[in-house]
């Protein structure tokens, strides 16, 4: 193995690492603007100067050379070398805190302050900003330049984004991120030096659908998310680790949310799905999570409490011999396979799917074209749904048959997500629907026609796990409190099932997990 | 008659002569100590809708937000004040400036809301230290009681904001 | 006109001034009080209503008015309300034996300044105010209210016990003037300044005088309304004009006691080394004069419990009983043998 020494730590390593990660690995933190582990390396920040010594090797013994106290002397360049760009390689000694690396971050952090602005009461960065943090535990609290700062007229870049140019720091990122990564070449840098600009070519804009990890990797506040422009300052939110469900792919996502309210998502690093990004798509579609949200049961169109609810729609369910199921592949695994099973056993029926979209039909587990990350199918949990059976049996309607003529059924269950929502007239026909049974997290013109109306939580108030169209397995966890008395899917049926004299016994997550076989 | 200490430490096992257990004559001094009072000291009472006592240079009032020498409002709705308030008093809603208003605010961001629930307010001036924009002071008003109308006491942004800029000092 | 009638006429409208002049003079105690207690303790006082705060009272009494009456539920309400009642009557009984001064003309007949002149007047006086227990007893056990009830225990113990010191003290005074009317003892005083009682009965004097603060309630023997233990006694539960009942007798007790000492012990209406009948001044301004002269020793000795009070801290319960019973009394009674023997012997 080689070995490294870095701040007096020997390390081993293998292959042919970054440094800046390496150290990382070890503990140690390299301050860099400019270097991103997906990017190219640009080296153009100099926030990453490290000392890198070699061994002290007589050339014609080939011994190492001693000092007084026995230890091997060290050669150290004579000038900092950037960490991002700095090939390791055996017995190198590296020295990131020492008085001359501090006070050449000092200088660093001084230039690169010159011309930035004092925005912080304005920015929406401030909080999460880098600059901001490297300012505090490395920089001067006083600048010594009286010069005027250098400034930029604002451009429209993108509705997606807001670009600030004035607290630019010419990093990088964000152009190597349109060309590497969503490989576009409409951002990139213009002019040189003191007057260089990131912007769009001229009458250009941005057109790929990952603009917001430009925001994300942005280290300051230049790029920001023009849907969550002072909507709130970041130390006032909390943070939850949760999935994204707009799409097939299933993008770990970290949401930011205050008072029961989300204000956006930020993609969390998933090495086997997403890595560090997510579509702007997603990203946007939060907004399902605060808007139209329903709280409440309903029964014939009025407020209903749980119980009574549950009563009514098990008389339904019992005294209907035709029943049509519509799913939503917005439900858990766990859900799913209950489902599965209380239409089997419980209320037997042939006419169950869960494939209202075209490319649940096709079974279609392809990304969009020219997309990185966004799948066809919009459903989170497509594959899922199909591993718990949900499809029609012998003679069986599907989705799209019983949407089309609900009034053929003496009574359909429909769960609806926010995909059916969004596409609008797919539930034209359902209130034609005998006796209607809605579970939902969302309120929808249905409740009031419907003879029961379940409040389900979004995924974002329960635990589950998804399968993606790779066929990986998620969990993910509540980082919400559900909203007034909403109700578990799987707990509703399993409630169901106990009404209906054939009781699952499945009353939490993990009985369920044990039960289907699902893993812990 | 500034007030002292009078008091001496009696030694409890001598005993008390005649004159003294006759409590006449204490009582006699204590009258003439009162009436001294009663006479010749004067009332430190303050009259006080007529007269007023100074305020210190650093008293802490009710809350006045600034505007800057080009009669623009200073704050930016950076939310520091509510941040650092321990009695979650301030209410602030940021909002973009675009349009006519541009003229009334230095930067992009400016306070649609800013509200301060003097009732729950404890004048502790940390808002007015935290401010990076000098914008928000806790100066001298300090007559704040009413006797029925409660919403008097959700100061509004535009009760608080002054009318002409002037420069503000900052305390360093 | 019927002599008779001319008699009750003078009779009612004497008693109707008497009253006025005192219910009138207890609402400004109350402002003295207050603006007494101020200066005192080198604050200004009520100044607010009127010049010198001169219409307080009058705001006082209005609010008084315009308050709310509430009864305690659990309160018995009929000796609820007989309470302050009767403690008001009983206070203001007295004066009908106190002479406020010398005798006038009304209608070419004399008058005398007083509006029944009994022969046992401060036997009546005294028999009259012991009464005044009551007030307080019923109105502390009808309000329901611990404090009330212990502060009104406390007092009738306390009434009860400085009734008999102030009885004993008053014998030998009895026993000098040799009459019981209190315009034969003020008459036996007129003759120079040494004749006042408070010459020939220093002890005497001393005695009374720490009696009278007790049977008045005043500091320093308050101890039926000790704020720190009993919120303030036995009109704990008492509210509005009800309340105002209770301190209006309270004061007028106050001035009761305040006349009592100015014509048992300082010679009533007469002005030292002089001699109103020699000065040649008609019969009318002579008698006015000796009203003025009443009115300014009682009032000064009104001033003088105002100043009493903010001078000495209370008594504790057993000091007020030890005060009462093992030193007044003795003190009384060797006061008054003494007098009788030197009665006696000369």
């Amino acid at each position: 193995m080689a070995k490294i020494t870095i701040d007096d730590k020997v390390i081993e390593y293998s292959g042919n690492p970054n440094l800046i990660e390496l150290a990382k690995e070890n503990g140690i933190d390299i301050p860099h603007f400019c270097y991103h582990p997906a990017l190219t390396i640009s080296g153009n920040c100099r926030m990453c100067l490290v000392e890198v010594g070699t061994l002290c090797k007589n050339q014609q013994t080939g011994e190492y050379e001693k000092d007084d106290k026995g230890n091997i002397k060290v050669n150290f360049m004579p000038k900092p070398q950037p960490g991002c760009y700095q090939q390791v390689s055996d017995g190198m000694v590296i020295r990131t805190n020492s008085e001359r690396i501090i006070e050449a971050r000092k200088g660093v952090l001084e230039f690169t302050l010159a011309n930035h602005p004092l925005d912080c009461p304005v920015c929406d960065q401030a909080g999460e900003c880098v600059l901001q943090d490297y300012s505090f535990q490395y920089g001067f609290s006083r600048s010594q330049f009286i010069e005027k700062k250098r400034t930029y007229k604002k451009n429209e870049i993108s509705p997606v984004l807001t670009q600030e140019m004035n607290r630019c720091i010419h990093c990088d990122r964000c152009a190597r991120f349109t060309t590497e990564i969503a490989g576009e070449s409409s951002f990139a840098r213009t002019w040189r030096g003191n007057k260089m600009e990131l912007s769009v070519l001229p009458g250009g804009t941005i057109t790929h659908n990952y603009q917001g990890n430009m925001a994300d990797i942005c280290p300051v506040g230049a790029l920001t998310i023009t849907d969550f422009r002072f909507k709130s300052r970041v130390w006032f939110l909390n943070y939850g680790v949760t999935l994204c469900t707009s799409c097939g792919k299933g993008c770990s996502v970290m949401t930011s949310h205050k008072k029961g309210k989300v204000f956006r998502l930020k993609p969390v690093y998933n090495e086997k799905v997403n890595t560090y990004w997510m579509c702007d798509h997603g990203r946007l579609r939060y907004r399902f999570l605060n808007e139209s949200r329903k709280s409440g049961h309903s029964a014939g169109g009025k407020k209903a409490n749980f119980q009574s609810a549950l009563s009514l729609a098990a008389e339904i369910l019992k005294a209907s011999k035709n029943i049509g199921v519509i799913a939503s592949a917005k439900e858990s695994l766990e859900t799913c396979m209950v489902l599965s099973r209380f239409f089997r056993e419980v209320a037997p029926t042939a006419h169950v799917d869960y494939r209202v979209d075209d490319a649940q039909v096709r079974d279609d587990r392809s990304l969009r074209p020219g997309e990185l990350l966004r799948a066809k199918d919009p459903y989170p949990n497509s594959f899922g749904a199909r591993e718990a059976g949900l499809l029609p049996g012998q003679g069986g309607a599907t989705a799209i048959d019983i949407l089309g003529a609900p009034e053929k059924f003496d009574a359909v269950v429909l769960f609806i997500d926010d995909h059916i929502i969004e596409a609008g007239d797919r539930l034209g026909n359902m209130s034609k629907a005998k006796n209607l049974i809605v579970l939902s997290p969302f309120e929808s013109s249905l409740d009031s026609t419907a003879a029961v109306s379940f409040a389900t939580r979004a995924y974002s108030e329960t635990s589950g796990t998804y399968i993606n169209i790779d066929g990986i397995r998620q969990k993910y966890c509540p980082v919400l409190p559900p909203l007034g008395d909403a109700r578990d899917s799987w707990d509703i049926l399993n409630q169901l099932s106990g009404l209906m004299g054939k009781s699952f016994g499945l009353d939490s997550i993990g009985k369920i997990r044990s039960h289907f076989k699902l893993g812990d | 008659m500034a007030i002292n200490v009078r008091a001496k430490y009696l030694n409890k096992t001598e005993e008390m002569s005649f004159i003294d257990r006759l409590y006449l004559p204490a009582i006699v001094k204590g009258m003439f100590i009162t009436m001294k009072h009663f006479l010749f000291t004067k009332a430190y009472t303050v009259e006080y809708p007529e007269e007023r006592k100074p305020i210190a240079p650093r008293f802490r009032g009710r809350h006045v937000m600034k505007r800057d020498e080009m009669g623009r409002e200073r704050c930016t709705a950076c939310y520091c004040c509510q941040y650092s308030c321990p009695a979650e008093c301030i209410n602030i809603e940021a909002a973009e400036v675009t349009g006519d208003i541009r003229n009334n605010h230095p930067e992009d961001k400016y306070a649609r809301v800013f509200e301060i629930e003097l009732l729950r307010c404890i004048f502790c001036g940390f808002c007015q230290e935290a401010c990076p924009k000098a914008a928000i002071y806790l100066e001298e008003f300090y007559e704040l009681a009413d006797y029925d109308d409660r919403s008097k006491y959700l100061l509004t942004k535009k009760e608080m904001m002054e009318t002409e800029g002037k420069p503000v000092k900052y305390r360093v | 006109m019927e002599e008779w009638i001319i008699d009750i006429l003078i009779s009612l409208a004497k008693t109707l001034a008497f009253f006025g002049v005192i219910l009138l003079w207890a609402a400004y105690i109350t402002l003295g009080e207050r603006r007494f207690a101020s200066f005192f303790q080198n604050r200004l006082g009520p100044n607010r209503a009127g010049i010198f705060g001169l219409l307080q009272p009058l705001a006082d009494g209005i609010k008084f008015m315009m308050k709310e009456e509430i009864i305690p539920k659990n309160a018995n309400r009929a000796f609820y309300l007989l309470g302050p009642t009767l403690f008001i009557t009983i206070a203001l009984i007295p004066w009908a034996a106190i002479p406020f001064g010398d005798t006038v003309v009304i209608a070419g007949r004399e008058v005398k300044l007083q509006i029944v002149d009994l022969n046992v007047g401060i036997l009546f006086m005294i028999a009259v105010s012991s009464i005044g227990v009551y007030g307080i007893m019923i109105g502390g056990w009808a309000s329901n209210n611990k404090y009330s009830l212990l502060g009104a225990i406390r007092s009738s113990a306390q009434l009860i016990s400085y009734e008999i010191t102030m009885g004993i003290a008053l014998a030998a005074v009895f026993l000098l003037s040799g009459s019981l009317s209190t315009r034969d003892i003020i008459i036996a005083q007129m003759q120079s300044p040494w004749h006042w009682n408070v010459f020939v009965q220093p002890l005497g004097f001393i005695v009374f005088f720490v009696s009278i603060l007790a049977e008045t309630n005043r500091v320093p023997f308050d101890l039926a309304e000790a704020e720190s233990e009993l919120i303030v006694g036995y009109h704990t539960e008492y509210g509005a004009f009800k309340f105002a009942m209770y301190m209006l007798s309270e004061y007028i007790n106050l001035i009761t006691a305040s006349a009592l000492i100015t014509l048992l012990y300082f010679g009533g209406w007469g002005i030292p080394f002089v001699d109103l009948g020699r000065l040649g001044l008609s019969v009318n301004l002579a008698g006015l004069i000796s009203v003025i002269v009443f009115l300014v020793k009682t009032g000064f000795f009104v001033f003088v419990f105002i100043w009493i009070r903010w001078t000495l801290p209370r008594f504790r319960y057993d000091q007020l009983m030890n005060l009462g019973w093992k030193i007044l009394l003795p003190l009384a009674l060797v006061n008054l043998f003494g007098t009788a023997v030197v009665a006696l012997l000369v």
